[in-house]
């Protein structure tokens, strides 16, 4: 049987039916020629994904975001979507978030908000060994939850590599509210690198609660949130005690 | 019936990262990325959405048709790039884009060779992830015409893209 380009490009996305994926997928193992011809074929991609994932990093437009906040519902912050860096001193503008805290603070756990009444929530800190959510974090697979306290619950969502750390976005849900986080493995802790409060149900914020999503999905898309490591690869990983090697 | 206004806003946030890096993907150019995700926007939102549509592939749909009309005024835009009239953001990507050796601007150059069907086809698959059924629902086009544009798109960039470098590597391979 003849390989095209057209059954080994098709083979590299997956898209041939089973039996014709096994026998180019055997014709590749048996022919080196074929081997570099599908390689060939395959390193575009990653060339092409790389170059023009680079305006991930860039803030959103304002004159874009300022289109879709135009809401008549109540006045929008003009920039739902912005840099990171830019966001963290945003944020406590949109929420002031004392949800995401009091779950932490009722639960006796150090989510690493630090709390001033003016101000809301800081959105930096760490969660150290002996915290059960630091526990949670270091061992729990994502898609299962762990009870940290009584009513509290970390969900862990996925895991990620953010140059040369590791990160987990996780939810917390507490008895009436939840929160969406982001931490990072740092050197004896997780330092806490962002939290969203989940809108109270029923209430009338859904256009702040969704600026605030989208801020959190912007940050956690700048993070690299949105390259999450399959199962078996973070499966290795917490067997591994987080070792930095990733391939 | 049509999508509510607020369901297609927030719906539309969400999407944003998406649809902008598709319009990077067309472009080669964060500005004229920028201005194509902001013209796809405005037309999503004069025009809407149906109800039971799939925001995703519908806003894709929406960006490529937009890029086609633009092309030409695109197209003098990216003469003058190559000109050597540069504008400092691009100038940045450039640096930031590198992989091994390869700068945003031969990637640039390799795309902008393809047809644009092939092109628009293949960042819906290599860059945004979909599936060939979702690429061609976006695209409006059969499945099998998706796979074979793609095809000759990575056949055009293999051959682009491989260097006499990577040839004596292969030759030095047992």
């Amino acid at each position: 049987m003849t390989i095209t380009d057209d059954m080994l490009s098709a083979f590299l996305d997956g898209e041939l039916p089973p039996e014709e994926m096994k026998r180019v997928a055997a014709a590749i193992d048996a022919d080196a020629g074929l081997r570099r011809r599908a390689e060939a074929l395959a390193a575009p991609d990653a060339i092409i994904k790389h170059a023009y994932s680079a305006i991930d990093d860039a803030p959103m437009p304002a004159s874009v975001t300022a289109l879709l906040a135009d809401a008549e519902i109540e006045p929008q912050p003009e920039n739902n979507v912005i840099a990171l860096r830019a966001r963290v001193t945003r944020q406590r503008e949109i929420w002031r978030l004392p949800i995401a805290a009091s779950i932490a603070l009722a639960a006796g756990i150090a989510l690493g908000l630090s709390i001033t009444p003016k101000e809301g929530v800081q959105i930096a800190g760490a969660v150290k060994p002996g915290d059960a959510l630091f526990a949670a974090l270091e061992t729990t697979p994502s898609g299962e939850t762990r009870a940290l306290a009584d009513g509290l619950n970390a969900a862990m969502v996925l895991t990620f590599r953010a140059g040369e750390t590791w990160c987990r976005e996780f939810t917390l849900a507490g008895p009436n509210d939840g929160a969406r986080a982001i931490a990072c493995r740092e050197e004896d802790a997780w330092a806490v690198k962002l939290v969203a409060a989940e809108a109270p149900a029923g209430e009338g914020y859904a256009t702040a609660a969704s600026a605030v999503s989208a801020a959190f999905d912007a940050g956690a898309v700048a993070l690299g949130a949105d390259e999450p490591l399959d199962a078996a690869r973070e499966a290795a990983l917490l067997r591994s005690g987080w070792a930095m090697a990733s391939d | 019936m049509r999508k509510p206004d607020s369901a297609l806003r927030k719906e539309l946030t969400d999407l944003l990262p998406h649809v902008r890096r598709y319009a990077y993907s067309l472009t080669g150019s964060r500005a004229d990325a920028d201005d194509l995700l902001q013209a796809t926007v405005e037309r999503l939102l004069r025009r809407g959405a149906p109800a039971d549509a799939d925001l995703r592939k519908w806003s894709y749909r929406v960006c490529k048709n937009l890029w086609i009309d633009e092309i030409r005024a695109r197209r003098v835009r990216t003469d003058a790039v190559s000109e050597g009239k540069i504008d400092i953001v691009d100038r940045i990507d450039g640096e930031r884009a590198v992989l091994g050796a390869i700068s945003l601007a031969e990637v640039n150059r390799a795309m902008d060779a393809l047809p644009d069907d092939q092109r628009a086809a293949l960042a819906l698959v290599a860059v945004e992830g979909l599936s060939y059924a979702e690429a061609a629902e976006a695209l409006e086009i059969p499945i099998g015409t998706i796979m074979s544009r793609i095809s000759r798109a990575r056949a055009a960039l293999a051959q682009f893209f491989a260097s006499p470098d990577a040839e004596s590597a292969e030759g030095a391979r047992p």
